[in-house]
């Protein structure tokens, strides 16, 4: 960046790229940069001195091997998002419950932001699917915060197969060499990595308030209540990606929940409200019959480590 | 204490938790779908011992724990907050049972018990039984005596072990109390000073507090009519009740047996070369 006019022009090709790439971001594809990588490392692997990279350890490599598939290279797909202006659920009933529908909005959209653009750059490679794949959260308390979704992971491609057919999309899973080894003996295969999420802003009620102020024990039953329709809301967004996925069951469910006090000033009042915003998060890795894995039957047999 | 729990009743659950339940056993709209939070490595084992997962259920109750002071120079339990602290958890794994009874399970394994205490005061705490409901599928009673689905917080891995040993899970049973330590006098400090001393006084309160937490959770057990209890541990805790008060919560898998034969195959040594 040149502030104050001295020194070199601006290179007018680097800026119509570097605007390029935010075009393509704003459309949720990739920058410029990241599609010539991978572009390049497809045309590599074309050439017949194929070369990759990947965050897969040995004994991974071999298993992931073993289960017909090589491995491309790494991919990844992030998104920082703004989380919006929430207002809280309005109406008649001057302290009503509800979704927070733009705090759970901006969850589930910036993690498919981040998870298209993964695919995306998988599919430059001309893979089936993403192993491997570790999704991380950054984000910023509070309704003005940012969030952060980034996704990393090894494309592979399956051995002695056809491309994907155009409109398909690589699948993508978590789950390490180790793992899909073992699902492939039981005849099964991850299909993808499925995900749900739910803000929910709970009133208490009367009954909640008073115990609340008081020295006894009791459930604070609408809190309850609360928590629960947020987790059935957040659980019910996986069960509905794992059908769209055509998935047999959901393995490695991960349940993320908490809650917080939000105190927020009514509007035409001086009276604070505190109210109970409760965060539930899940994800966890679909999975469904494989016809290409064998199936055979397991043997477990017992050992002791005479490591140490 | 709770009333007593009947199989099938679904009184603590939500309607749209019901009607998701339900429709994942696939006699809804939409086909049969299992969730789990087993890893690869349990799933399988889980597969391995005949039973299939269902679903993952949980229960979850936010609570209000009472207040009760203590008087300053004497060990006592805390029967108030003792009682808030059962009664929360046994909320939570009712809830954790009836959602395994709608999908059907013969009970749960996996069974996580996570209390988490609000640090900015007014006392709530939230308590959550989460699990993975598992049925067998040859059928055949994996049930309690009170017809209640199983609960164990064994992994697959040792649930695997564990039926090959010829035992089974019954229930995860717990005892809790929470106990006030006495502070010591002024005249009791001066004794000791500068020497090398038992605190016979802090000695005793921890070991009733303890004691009273197992002697709880045996007695669950027992009216279970386990023969045994497999991983017990005591967990201590102090949720921000001040230095003096402490939760003492005794936790582990009542077995019975299903078969005379407790022999295992010797097991191979190996030498791992990671």
């Amino acid at each position: 960046m040149n502030f104050f006019g001295s020194g070199a022009k601006p290179d007018p090709e680097k800026q119509a790229r570097e605007e390029a790439s935010r075009v393509s971001i704003s459309l949720g594809g990739l920058p410029l940069n990241a599609v010539d990588r991978l572009t390049e490392q497809a045309k590599r692997n074309a050439s017949g001195r194929p070369f990759f990279t990947s965050d897969l350890s040995p004994q991974e490599l071999l298993l992931t091997r073993e289960c017909g598939f090589e491995p491309l290279g790494q991919v990844m797909g992030s998104c920082v998002f703004q989380v919006g202006w929430q207002y809280l659920p309005q109406s008649s009933w001057l302290y009503a419950s509800g979704e927070l529908a733009v705090m759970s909005a901006a969850q589930t959209d910036s993690r498919n932001l981040a998870f298209n653009r993964l695919r995306q750059e998988a599919k430059l490679l001309g893979a089936d699917g993403v192993v491997g794949v570790q999704l991380t959260r950054k984000n910023s308390e509070g309704a003005s915060g940012l969030v952060e979704y980034i996704a990393f992971g090894t494309a592979v491609r399956r051995l002695n197969s056809p491309p994907l057919a155009p409109g398909v999309e690589p699948f993508v899973s978590n789950l390490s060499g180790q793992s899909h080894w073992k699902l492939r003996q039981m005849g099964m295969a991850p299909v993808g990595f499925v995900f749900g999420t739910c803000a929910w802003y709970q009133y208490p009620d009367w009954r909640s308030q008073n115990l609340m102020l008081s020295w006894s024990n009791g459930e604070l039953a609408s809190l309850s209540q609360g928590m629960y329709t947020a987790r059935e809301i957040a659980m019910s967004r996986l069960e509905q990606e794992a059908h769209l996925l055509r998935a047999r069951g959901v393995v490695g469910v991960t349940y993320e929940s908490h809650f917080e006090v939000l105190s927020a000033q009514v509007q035409g009042s001086s009276q604070n409200q505190g109210g109970f915003v409760m965060h539930c998060t899940v994800f966890g890795t679909a999975i469904s019959p494989d016809p290409a894995a064998t199936g055979e039957p397991i043997e477990i047999s017992t050992n002791l480590s005479v490591n140490r | 204490m709770n009333s007593p729990y009947l199989p099938g009743q679904q009184q603590g659950l939500p309607e749209a938790a019901i009607r998701r339940l339900k429709d994942m056993r696939g006699e809804g709209e939409t086909p049969k779908l299992f969730t789990s939070d087993l890893s690869v490595n349990e799933f399988m084992l889980v597969r391995e011992a005949g039973f299939e997962p269902l679903g993952l259920v949980m229960g979850s109750s936010i609570y209000h724990v009472g207040l009760q002071i203590a008087n300053m120079f004497q060990n006592q339990e805390l029967d108030v907050l003792t009682q808030a602290m059962y009664q929360a958890r046994e909320l939570a794994m009712t809830r954790m049972e009836e959602e395994a009874d709608v999908l059907g399970a013969d009970g749960i394994v996996g069974v996580r018990l996570v209390v988490t205490l609000q640090q900015w005061g007014e006392n709530l705490a939230e308590f959550m039984a989460i699990g993975t409901a598992i049925k067998h599928t040859a059928g055949g009673n994996y049930r309690t005596v009170n017809n209640r689905p199983f609960t164990s917080d064994l992994s697959g891995q040792d649930f695997w072990t564990l039926l090959k040993t010829g035992y089974r899970p019954v229930s995860l049973v717990m005892g809790t109390c929470v106990y006030h330590v006495a502070h010591q006098g002024l005249g009791a400090a001066i004794k000791r000073i500068g020497r090398n001393a038992e605190m016979e006084n802090f000695t005793q309160a921890l070991y009733d507090a303890r004691e009273l937490a197992l002697s709880r959770m045996q007695a669950e057990a027992e009216a279970e009519q386990a023969v045994g209890i497999v991983g017990a541990r005591v967990e201590e805790s102090n949720h921000g009740w001040g230095s003096h008060v402490i939760e003492y919560f005794a936790v582990g898998t009542a077995v019975i047996p299903i078969s005379d034969n407790h022999i295992v195959p010797a097991p191979a040594l190996v030498l791992p070369l990671t």
